[in-house]
C-alpha cells in the first residue's frame, strides 16, 4: 500500500509483472469464462491470422487493477478507470505496469497508466546468437515495431526470467505444448521489444485530503 | 466480408440491447479467478472472498462477445449478424465507474446494457457497448463502457 505522503503529483510507481504463460492464460479463461479460440489455442489464432495465442486483453487489464488496487490499499479505493488497448501481450512477455500521478483535487487522485509487454527475443554474446525465444521463432515481431524504433537491446546485468516451450509431433500451432520457466544467469545482450499495450486513466478516492 | 456497408445500416445497430449475461456467484469462483490474475490480497483469496474489483468486468466483455450476435434489417429485409467471424473481433478497451457494493458469494449479477456505437474506420469496425451491471437486489455493482475492433475479413 503507498504511503500517503508519497502522493504527489507527477509521481510515479511501477511494478514488473510476470512472464506470461500459457497456463495463466488458460487458468484466466476458465476463471473468467471468456474461452474465445485465439487466446486458448494456438492453432485458431494462427487460423485468424495472429501467428499464435494472445493472452487476454482483460487479463492484462485485471492485472494492471489489481497492481493500482494494491496500490491504494485501505487507503482509499479504486473509484474509476478507461483503458484503450494498443498491444497485444503474449506468452513470455513481461508486463510492466506505470502509475503516474497528474492531479490531486481534495481526496482524489488523478492518474495516468500504462501496462507495457516486454517481449524477448534474442541473447547474443559476440555477435553470436545463444539463446532464442518464442516470439523470435514464431515471427512475433511486427514491421510497425521496427518502424516505430521498439526494439532494444540491452546489456543483461540481472538474471532474466523466461518462458520455454516444446511442442509434440505435430508441432506449432496445432500441437499439444509444454513449457517450462527458467531463469537465464549467464548475461549477454538481451533483444526485446517494449511495446505498451494498455493505456489510460484512474482515479482513486482516499479516505482524506490529500496534501499537495 | 468487410464490403461497404451503408451507414444507414450501421446505425440501425445503435440502441439495440445485447443479450443479458447472467452471472452467479460463488465464493470458490472468485478465488480461483484472483488468482488467475495473481492476486495474493486475502481479501480475494481468502475463506470469505469478496470479487476482485475486475470480476464483474468479465461479464461485460461476455456482453460484447454476445452483441456480435445482434442482428438487424437489411435493404433486402433479411436479418444479419454486423460480425461474420468473432475471430476476428479483438479487445479494444473498457471503461469502469465502480461502486460501493461489494460482490460475493451468493450473488446473481446481471450485465445488460445496449450497443453504444458502431463506427468503421480503415478497414476495421469498431463495436461499442454500454453495459450495467447489478446484483439480484438491483444495486449496481459496476458501469462498463467496452468496445471491439473487428478486423478485415470479419465483419
Amino acid at each position: 500500500m503507498v504511503d500517503v505522503s508519497e502522493v504527489k503529483v507527477d509521481k510515479e510507481f511501477t511494478k514488473l509483472v510476470g512472464p506470461s504463460t500459457r497456463s495463466n492464460i488458460k487458468e484466466y479463461a476458465k476463471a473468467s469464462k471468456d474461452r474465445n479460440a485465439i487466446h486458448v489455442s494456438d492453432d485458431s489464432a494462427s487460423a485468424g491470422g495472429l501467428r499464435g495465442v494472445i493472452q487476454h486483453g482483460m487479463l492484462g487489464y485485471a492485472i494492471a487493477i489489481d497492481f493500482m488496487d494494491s496500490w491504494v490499499g485501505d487507503a482509499g479505493k479504486l473509484k474509476s478507470i478507461t483503458s484503450e488497448m494498443r498491444g497485444t501481450v503474449r506468452p513470455g512477455d513481461m508486463m510492466e505496469i506505470k502509475l503516474k500521478i497528474e492531479s490531486i483535487s481534495e481526496q482524489t487522485a488523478s492518474c495516468t497508466w500504462t501496462l507495457s509487454s516486454i517481449t524477448p527475443f534474442t541473447i547474443s554474446k559476440d555477435g553470436e546468437i545463444v539463446k532464442t525465444f518464442e516470439a523470435e521463432e514464431h515471427d512475433w515481431l511486427d514491421k510497425k515495431d521496427v518502424e516505430n524504433n521498439l526494439i532494444v537491446e540491452k546489456e543483461l546485468e540481472e538474471p532474466l526470467t523466461y518462458v520455454d516451450y516444446t511442442w509434440d509431433n505435430l508441432g506449432f500451432p496445432k500441437g499439444k505444448w509444454n513449457e517450462t520457466i527458467g531463469t537465464w544467469e549467464d548475461g549477454g545482450t538481451l533483444k526485446y521489444r517494449y511495446r505498451t499495450a494498455f493505456q489510460g486513466k484512474v482515479d482513486f478516492e482516499f479516505n482524506e485530503p490529500l496534501d499537495y | 466480408m468487410s464490403e461497404r456497408i451503408s451507414e444507414e445500416f450501421l446505425q440501425k445497430f445503435i440502441g439495440l440491447p445485447v443479450p443479458p449475461i447472467k452471472l452467479q456467484v460463488r465464493g470458490k469462483t472468485l478465488v480461483e479467478y484472483a488468482q488467475a490474475i495473481g492476486s495474493t490480497n486475502p481479501k480475494y483469496i481468502g475463506d470469505d472472498p469478496i470479487a476482485h474489483p475486475s470480476y464483474v468486468g468479465t461479464s461485460a466483455v461476455l456482453a460484447l462477445i454476445n452483441s456480435a450476435d445482434v442482428t438487424a434489417e437489411n435493404d433486402e429485409g433479411e436479418q444479419v449478424k454486423l460480425i461474420k467471424n468473432p475471430l476476428k473481433v479483438v479487445h479494444g478497451g473498457q471503461n469502469y465507474k465502480f461502486t460501493d457494493v461489494p460482490v460475493k458469494d451468493g450473488d446473481l449479477i446481471t450485465t445488460e446494457g445496449v450497443i453504444s456505437n458502431v463506427v468503421i474506420k480503415g478497414d476495421n469496425l469498431f463495436l461499442y457497448a454500454d453495459v450495467t451491471s447489478k446484483n439480484q437486489n438491483g444495486e449496481v455493482v459496476l458501469e462498463t463502457t467496452i468496445y471491439g475492433i473487428c478486423t478485415k475479413g470479419g465483419w
